[in-house]
């Protein structure tokens, strides 16, 4: 099993170096259009903008922290009254459903016009973008216990609090994980995007303005600082799955488990 | 697969009806909530205009957003059939040869984990501002969901049908052609229908980007400008562009697996 997941990171590790070797070779040699920069090139932009992007990744981190935060909790709460209240369940998931139908295109614009470009918009849209996933994970994790194991609940005359600890809990676990790391990537494409229709700084406004000005490795820089902040965010729900959800199967046949 | 119970109407009529019936109901409904929402808040009119409003500006500036509107709908379905016709090809390529499927399968997926916000800049740095700038990110956005749904197609038959083939002392080729092809048609129109909305949405975002025309554009600009009714007026149209792109692949399957 191991040695499988060693292999796999080793094609994948040597797929990726193999063609940065092969993109550096071709920069060397001219033969890359103007539009691609040599991998060395776009380094060299990282190492110079360097005090340029922490100014700009400062925001956009805080927005996106602060609606996932809030949106978690708002996720989490809903989910409780779902499992609490009989009736509640469906009411809660068409409002979740409406609140997804929002494309987040619609609703950035007309948040811009409601707030401006400040911090609030940025966080709603962050909010937004990771709201669906955490409850639908939530509720569906609620919702997965097994049918022998609540019987089992049942004959031993659990009371209400040990089964929501010891059993609904536990098992809802894997599903909201899942969600989370979703989540927790969609948060900060969300708020990128946000920055898109205004904001005085931010990752996604440096991007814009490099794209505009044509600062070709810049672009590239900007785009992989947010492939590897999405990543990042997904991969930090992942380890922390890992750390807390030691029952689950290892190999990754979790529900729902697939990346952003 | 089976008749419908609705008397003389096939099945994929009977869906098609209920696409456009659920619109409406969509329709109405939002336009309730939106005037309740700017009656019971008390909304001024610039921040919120009223459905009326939004609607004068669907009259009055109509063609101006139906021109958005079209070009955003040729940019996804464009889009779409580019990604699916790829994914029709590469998955057949990868099911067909495992080599294939070790070589270039991680890149389909690594693609996949690569957002659409981080593609966009790129995409337009690469093939300029215009059209083919919005086909190429729906593309990339769509490619993978229609490639998984094309390869669960292209794997997933009946039993017999094979063995039937072998007995027929079938060609790969003629398998290709009179089973495994025929098969995955439904999978690959599941595939379109989750492409669907992800085509839209992509073809708006890539507009915010390059700027030229669409309906990304227009939702954009009229921010910007304060058109608060016609920025309400295109978000509306852009949702039910959304859903009328999603049912028109929903009628196609069915019409297809009636076939």
């Amino acid at each position: 099993m191991i040695a499988a997941r060693l292999a796999g990171l080793g094609w994948t590790v040597g797929g990726i170096g193999g063609v940065l070797a092969m993109l550096e070779a071709l920069g060397a040699m001219g033969a890359l259009p103007q539009s691609v920069p040599a991998p060395s090139a776009v380094a060299v932009q990282f190492v110079q903008d360097r005090a340029a992007l922490a100014h700009h990744l400062a925001p956009t981190l805080r927005a996106a922290v602060i609606g996932w935060l809030a949106a978690v909790a708002l996720a989490i709460a809903m989910a409780g009254v779902a499992l609490l209240v009989r009736g509640a369940e469906g009411v809660l998931y068409n409002f979740a459903v409406g609140v997804n139908a929002i494309p987040l295109i619609a609703a950035a614009p007309i948040l811009v016009v409601w707030f401006g470009t400040g911090p609030e918009t940025r966080v709603i849209v962050a909010a937004l973008a990771s709201f669906f996933p955490v409850l639908v994970g939530a509720i569906q994790g609620l919702r997965a216990v097994d049918r022998s194991h609540r019987e089992l609940f049942h004959v031993l005359a659990a009371g209400r609090i040990d089964r929501l600890r010891l059993l609904e809990l536990p098992g809802a676990l894997p599903y909201l994980f899942a969600g989370l790391k979703i989540s927790a990537a969609g948060a900060v494409l969300g708020a990128i995007v946000s920055e898109w229709v205004g904001a005085d700084r931010g990752l996604g406004m440096m991007m814009a303005y490099a794209l505009f000005s044509f600062n070709v490795p810049q672009v590239w820089m900007c785009m992989a600082v947010s492939v590897v902040l999405a990543l990042g965010a997904y991969g930090l729900m992942g380890g922390l799955e890992a750390r807390v959800v030691r029952w689950s199967p290892p190999d990754g046949t979790g529900p729902g488990d697939s990346a952003p | 697969m089976t008749r419908g119970g609705t008397g003389e109407l096939p099945v994929w009529a009977g869906v098609a009806l209920r696409g456009v019936a659920s619109i409406v109901v969509f329709a109405v409904a939002f336009a309730l909530l939106w005037q309740g929402a700017v009656w019971a808040l008390a909304m001024p009119p610039y921040l919120m205009p009223t459905p009326l409003d939004a609607a004068g500006a669907l009259v009055g500036q109509g063609d101006k957003i139906l021109a958005n509107a079209l070009f955003t709908l040729a940019e996804a379905g464009v889009g779409l059939i580019v990604a699916a016709a790829l994914a029709v090809v590469l998955g057949g390529l990868f099911v067909a040869s495992p080599a294939a499927h070790r070589l270039a399968f991680p890149w389909a997926v690594a693609l996949r984990s690569v957002p659409v916000v981080a593609i966009a800049p790129i995409v337009t740095l690469m093939v300029g501002r215009g059209f083919w700038a919005g086909v190429t990110v729906v593309v990339l956005a769509a490619f993978f969901p229609i490639l998984v749904n094309c390869m669960r197609g292209y794997v997933s038959l009946p039993r017999g049908a094979l063995e039937m083939m072998h007995v027929l002392d079938a060609r790969p080729a003629e398998v290709l052609w009179y089973v495994r092809l025929p098969y995955a048609v439904g999978f690959v129109f599941s595939g379109l229908r989750t492409a669907a909305p992800i085509a839209i949405l992509g073809a708006m975002l890539s507009e915010w980007l390059t700027g030229n025309r669409g309906l990304g554009y227009l939702i954009l600009d009229s921010a910007a400008l304060r058109e608060l009714d016609l920025l309400w007026a295109a978000i509306v149209v852009s949702m039910l562009l959304g859903l009328l792109i999603f049912w028109t692949t929903a009628t196609l399957e069915g019409a297809l697996r009636r076939v």
